[in-house]
């Protein structure tokens, strides 16, 4: 009896520990500045997945996601690549500690939001059934007067882990799948007490 | 209650008027409102990147236009948009800076500029389309409003199936509308501008400095041209040391230079400006590195050790290491002869090899003879400063030289095994095969010289017996002799002369 019972709490650990594997990961490696968080500045995102202009799709949606969140001021985005034209960088390449210094100095960033794109994917349809779609992504938030990193938040989901009942629910576009991907993320910092601007 | 309604006094006209004067000018800020015009927009065309990095998609900009018409905005009209962006030299869309847009704010009179993204459109079996909008103020180039929204057929179909979409045309009815739908109608004056120095580009060098070296620091003003006399004073702060930039004589730059520290370390340049308002802005600009010491360099050679000398007959691997890494300007190795030739140059300007293997082969392709080399391996940092490394090695490349020695007897072949010189042997072996091919005899060893004897065979008198030594030392040089006829080459007959095996063959 003794032995059943230590197979079942074994069992329910594990299947306990699948379902909290939904939810973005998020790793500290320091504490965000305070008050720090309001001016934004979204890099580039480096693309390691296969999907044609990735880094671009998950770069607007994360944009349109941080400013339509009501929390952040972000930085236009031509700023930043002009930057890092002046600093002979590749858009496609991250930074360094330095560069990343020299960028929040020059357009006053509190915070700086990069990361990459480990898998972006969405397969063929079929009679006429939107294909799967799937998203792995690693999300850094680095000071903006330091360049250090701060966190890191990495987030996988398929479109068909939001489906419901028959159909419903289920994300059917790679980007639609990126928007609620970046809300989860851009909910969780919140949570866990990424300081919002100053209304 | 009735008590409280008693107590109440009458409505005095001081009271009244009270009430007017709080409700009047909330009226005529309503009906202000009202009466504003409608903010201008100008939509510029989206980027399209399901086409290309540079794409356009003018069809669903139409589509974007009116939707922001609709909603009660003015629209700056395409062609002006589109003078614009030739005017400009806008190349790609969706991405412009704050520059810009403050431009784009005064040149097409309009309060508010929409920038968007095409992110997915697909035609065929499930149609999809996804937008990315970003709607900007152009007093302060600040965001104020962004959606991205995406619609697939699949997200549309009924569970009996009717009227469900069937192209990109159907879904345009309810995405657009969608898209727009949480769009303001009325944005907030800027409320204040973020100071920052509007820098053009800022050129510092060298990176890496010596002790006293000059540092030369050039920063470009966006504008600089029209304002030039209303320039702000800038300066150059290198921790608490201030170098004031003056306009250089191509009046493009404005410059500084200073000497690099004596005390090594990472220097961070910092600029400010003093406008003749008296505003003051600083932004970190760079830094550089003052290094004062050369990489210490450590070379290892791994080849066979004997006796504290190092061998190499077939590739020697060289593996340079720093003790205390750093990145470098570029490396360089040579190999040197006893006679201080180098016969080997090679280098690059690039980070450190992780190691390199030298095949004893001179720069022009030719085997190097068997002898003493000395490698040489140097390495430059990136402030210039060298330091170098060598270690001897001696390229043996010769097999080794053993000496047969065949003696006939009645019944039997003495076989004396000798060698002159040389490095050490690992082993040898001697096979010695009946005509059949059955093994007649085996002798192997590690150390010369040896002798053995082989018993010929009963009833064979003078059938071929055929011999192949193998000898390789320590190095691994190899040698294979083959010995047609054992009884006759001790004999010293013409067939059993030894001939040198180039290839391996145990069957022969």
């Amino acid at each position: 009896m003794d032995r059943f019972c230590r197979v079942w709490a074994v069992l329910l650990v594990l299947l306990l520990a699948g379902c909290a594997r939904q939810v973005p990961t998020l790793y500290r490696f320091a504490d965000l500045p305070a008050r720090g968080s309001c001016r934004i500045a979204l890099l580039p995102l480096v693309d390691k997945g296969s999907y044609p202009r990735g880094a671009t799709i998950l770069s607007k949606v994360l944009r349109s996601e941080l400013v339509s969140s009501g929390h952040f001021r972000v930085v236009q985005e031509g700023d930043i690549l002009d930057l890092y034209r002046q600093l002979l960088l590749y858009p496609n390449r991250q930074p360094n500690q330095e560069q990343l210094r020299i960028i929040g100095g020059r357009l006053g960033i509190g915070l700086f939001v990069g990361g990459d794109i480990l898998e972006m994917r969405q397969g063929q349809a079929k009679g006429g059934i939107a294909p799967d779609t799937d998203l792995t992504m690693i999300l850094r938030i680095y000071d903006g007067g330091t360049g250090r990193l701060l966190w890191s938040t990495y987030h996988r989901r398929q479109g068909s882990h939001y489906q419901k009942v028959l159909h419903f629910g289920r994300i059917n576009t790679v980007t639609g799948l990126a928007r609620q991907m970046a809300r989860e993320v851009i909910g969780l910092w919140l949570e866990e007490g990424m300081e919002p601007c100053a209304r | 209650m009735a008590d409280r309604a008693a107590r109440r006094p009458p409505w005095p006209i001081a009271s009244v008027m009270n009430r007017l004067c709080l409700i009047t000018p909330v009226l005529c800020l309503f009906l202000a409102a009202a009466a504003a015009p409608a903010a201008t927009v100008a939509v510029l065309p989206l980027l399209d990147v399901t086409v290309s990095r540079n794409g356009v998609n003018h069809t669903l900009t139409g589509f974007v236009r009116r939707e922001v018409e609709q909603r009660g905005f003015t629209l700056v009209p395409a062609g002006r948009i589109m003078e614009f962006l030739v005017r400009h030299r806008i190349r790609t869309l969706g991405r412009l800076d704050s520059h810009l847009v403050e431009a784009a704010g005064r040149e097409l009179q309009a309060d508010l500029l929409l920038q968007g993204t095409v992110c997915q459109l697909q035609e065929g079996a499930a149609p999809a389309i996804s937008l990315s909008l970003e709607l900007i103020r152009t007093a302060d180039a600040a965001t104020v409003w962004a959606n991205t929204d995406a619609l697939s057929a699949s997200d549309l179909t009924s569970l009996l199936g009717l009227e469900d979409p069937e192209n990109l045309s159907d879904l345009y009815g309810v995405f657009f509308p969608r898209l727009l739908a949480t769009m303001p109608t009325r944005v907030l004056p800027a409320a204040g501008e973020h100071a920052v120095l509007d820098i053009d580009s800022v050129i510092l060098l060298p990176r890496h400095a010596r002790p006293g070296d000059e540092i030369s620091c050039r920063v470009r003003i966006r504008g600089m041209e029209g304002r030039i006399g209303n320039l702000p004073r800038l300066t150059a702060w290198v921790g608490d040391r201030g170098h004031p930039l003056e306009l250089d004589r191509e009046g493009y730059y404005l410059a500084a230079r200073w000497s690099a520290a004596d005390e090594p370390g990472e220097y961070t340049v910092s600029l400010a400006g003093r406008w003749p308002s008296g505003r003051t802005e600083r932004a970190v600009i760079g830094s550089y590195v003052v290094d004062d010491h050369a990489p210490d360099l450590q070379l290892h050679l791994v080849g066979r050790e004997l006796d504290g000398r190092l061998f190499f007959s077939d590739r020697l691997l060289i593996i340079p290491t720093l003790t205390d890494p750093e990145p470098v300007s570029r490396w360089e190795v040579l190999v040197i002869d006893r006679d201080d030739e180098v016969i080997v140059r090679q280098g690059a300007a690039q980070e450190l090899p992780r190691r390199l293997t030298w095949r004893g082969q001179t720069t022009l392709g030719t085997l190097a003879p068997d002898g003493e080399y000395t490698v040489v391996f140097r390495v430059w940092d990136r402030t210039g400063l060298s330091s170098s490394a060598a270690q001897d090695v001696s390229f043996r490349r010769t097999p080794p030289d053993v000496a047969i020695d065949l003696e006939r007897k009645e019944k039997a072949v003495t076989v004396k095994l000798d060698r002159n010189s040389g490095m050490p042997l690992a082993y040898w072996w001697m096979k010695v095969f009946a005509p059949d091919g059955r093994l007649l005899r085996l002798a192997e060893g590690v150390h010369l010289p040896a002798d053995f004897t082989v018993e010929l065979p009963e009833g064979a008198k003078e059938t071929p017996l055929a011999a192949l030594l193998v000898a390789a030392d320590v190095l691994g040089n190899r040698t294979r002799e083959k010995i047609g006829d054992l009884r006759s080459a001790a004999a010293g007959g013409e067939e059993g002369e030894m001939t040198l095996e180039k290839e391996w063959l145990e069957e022969f």
